[in-house]
């Protein structure tokens, strides 16, 4: 076996089956945004910070960051949709989490769409409950 | 103040390496983020357990989109496996109360150390040869193609025991409910070593999984604050960064090589859960 031999680059895709070129491409892209919204909010969130620095409720100092206990800082949706209105630097950073936490659920979702696109029905049940745990899962119903 | 400032950017870099190591071998980059958060700034497992979950779902998010558009990702397979770890994972939240979870570390490192052989030995393996798809995978289409640009050609490959990789990704599931993992090892090794599936395939299709197990959990810590802003955002920047750069290296490496770099981690593992099975950690 000679890896090195052959000059490295992308053979033909053409030979590829055009469904999975598809989904696949669709996937990508889905993930590719969640990816780059949540980095540019969380960008944002920590410039907010290094502009107008601790807000009263938050960690002031690096130690108090770092002594937090579990539990002391739950959030609520309607509190994080508060804080970004308010220009919140943590609450903002929040929003970028959240979109996060969110992309992979997104991409369940797409998928789900696309097998019963492709009317493979075995697969849209999988997807189907994989989508309805995940969902439990992030309402903080299961999980943890 | 400017502790805090320095702390951040630290983190960033620091979460950089982690995306980058995490995104080649199919790990959330948690076997990194973890012990720097809790044996190096003494910071409460449970927050350090949240940094690692958003650590988790950004490498496998940044990471996959180059792998599934590059068709290393065996998205069916992904997808088929998933249901194993999601129902796996459920399991686990509800057996929490009843399950020692000092013996699980023990068990989990055991089953590392155990896997570690028949790693050794496919050291110089780079494509399976001679794999007979069997009756799941043959019905459910498992088997995949991906251009490989180290071997300069298209591969194809068939999945086998489809049985057994799914036993091992409902276990991987229970794992990473019951210890805040998001079990990529094991996720590797199911495909790998249990499904017989090119290395590069397993590393990105775990990858592709991790996204959604860590996700599942992601919501309890989540809204009870575990998930820190300044903490948690740093690590999202620099994994992000760490797997998109991570995402470019695989494609170009051979699976051998990927191989050589996925055991000693292995072998970090199995001692960090050792450590943590003896209370020390």
């Amino acid at each position: 076996m000679h890896d090195r031999s052959v000059q490295p680059g992308m053979p033909d895709t053409v030979m590829l089956n055009p469904v999975q070129h598809r989904i696949d491409l669709l996937i990508s892209r889905v993930l590719r945004f969640g990816v780059l919204v949540a980095a540019a909010i969380g960008a944002i969130g920590l410039l907010l910070f290094f502009v107008r620095g601790p807000q009263p409720g938050d960690p002031q100092t690096l130690h108090e960051l770092l002594t937090l206990q579990s539990g002391t800082l739950r959030t609520s949706l309607h509190a994080i949709a508060t804080g970004v209105l308010s220009g919140q630097p943590d609450d903002v950073m929040r929003l970028g989490v959240l979109v996060l936490i969110l992309t992979p659920t997104a991409r369940v979702a797409l998928t789900l769409v696309l097998f019963a696109l492709e009317r493979d029905f075995v697969f849209v049940v999988i997807a189907l409950v994989v989508l309805v745990i995940l969902l439990l899962g992030l309402a903080g119903l299961v999980g943890g | 103040m400017v502790g805090i400032e320095l702390f951040v950017v630290g983190l960033c870099l620091f979460s950089f390496l982690a995306g980058l190591l995490g995104s080649l071998i199919g790990l959330g980059g948690g076997i990194l983020i973890v012990p720097l958060l809790t044996l190096g700034f003494h910071l409460d497992i449970h927050l350090a357990v949240g940094a690692s979950i958003v650590s988790i779902i950004a490498t496998s998010s940044g990471a996959a989109a180059a792998y599934v558009r590059d068709h290393l990702t065996n998205v069916r397979a992904g997808i088929f496996l998933e249901l194993a770890t999601s129902t796996g994972a459920v399991l686990g939240a509800l057996l929490v109360p009843f399950l020692p979870g000092r013996a699980l570390y023990f068990l989990f490192a055991a089953f590392l150390l155990a896997s570690l052989g028949p790693m050794a030995r496919r050291l110089g393996e780079e494509v399976p040869s001679g794999v007979q798809p069997d009756w799941l995978a043959r019905h459910l289409r498992l088997g995949g193609t991906y251009p490989d640009r180290a071997l300069g050609r298209l591969v194809t490959y068939e999945v086998t025991r489809v049985p057994v990789g799914f036993a091992m990704m409902f276990v991987a599931g229970l794992a990473s409910a019951l210890l805040g993992l998001g079990a990529g090892a094991l996720k590797v090794l199911a495909m790998d070593w249990g499904m017989r599936m090119p290395m590069k395939v397993s590393t990105a299709t775990s990858n592709f999984m991790i996204g959604v197990t860590a996700a599942a959990s992601a919501g309890i810590y989540f809204w009870r604050g575990d998930v820190v802003p300044l903490i948690a955002t740093p690590v999202m920047l620099g994994v992000l960064a760490g797997s998109l750069v991570g995402a470019q290296l695989l494609l170009r490496l051979t699976n051998r090589r990927v191989r050589q770099l996925f055991i000693p981690i292995l072998l970090v593992i199995a001692v960090q859960m050792l450590l943590r099975g003896l209370g020390v950690w």
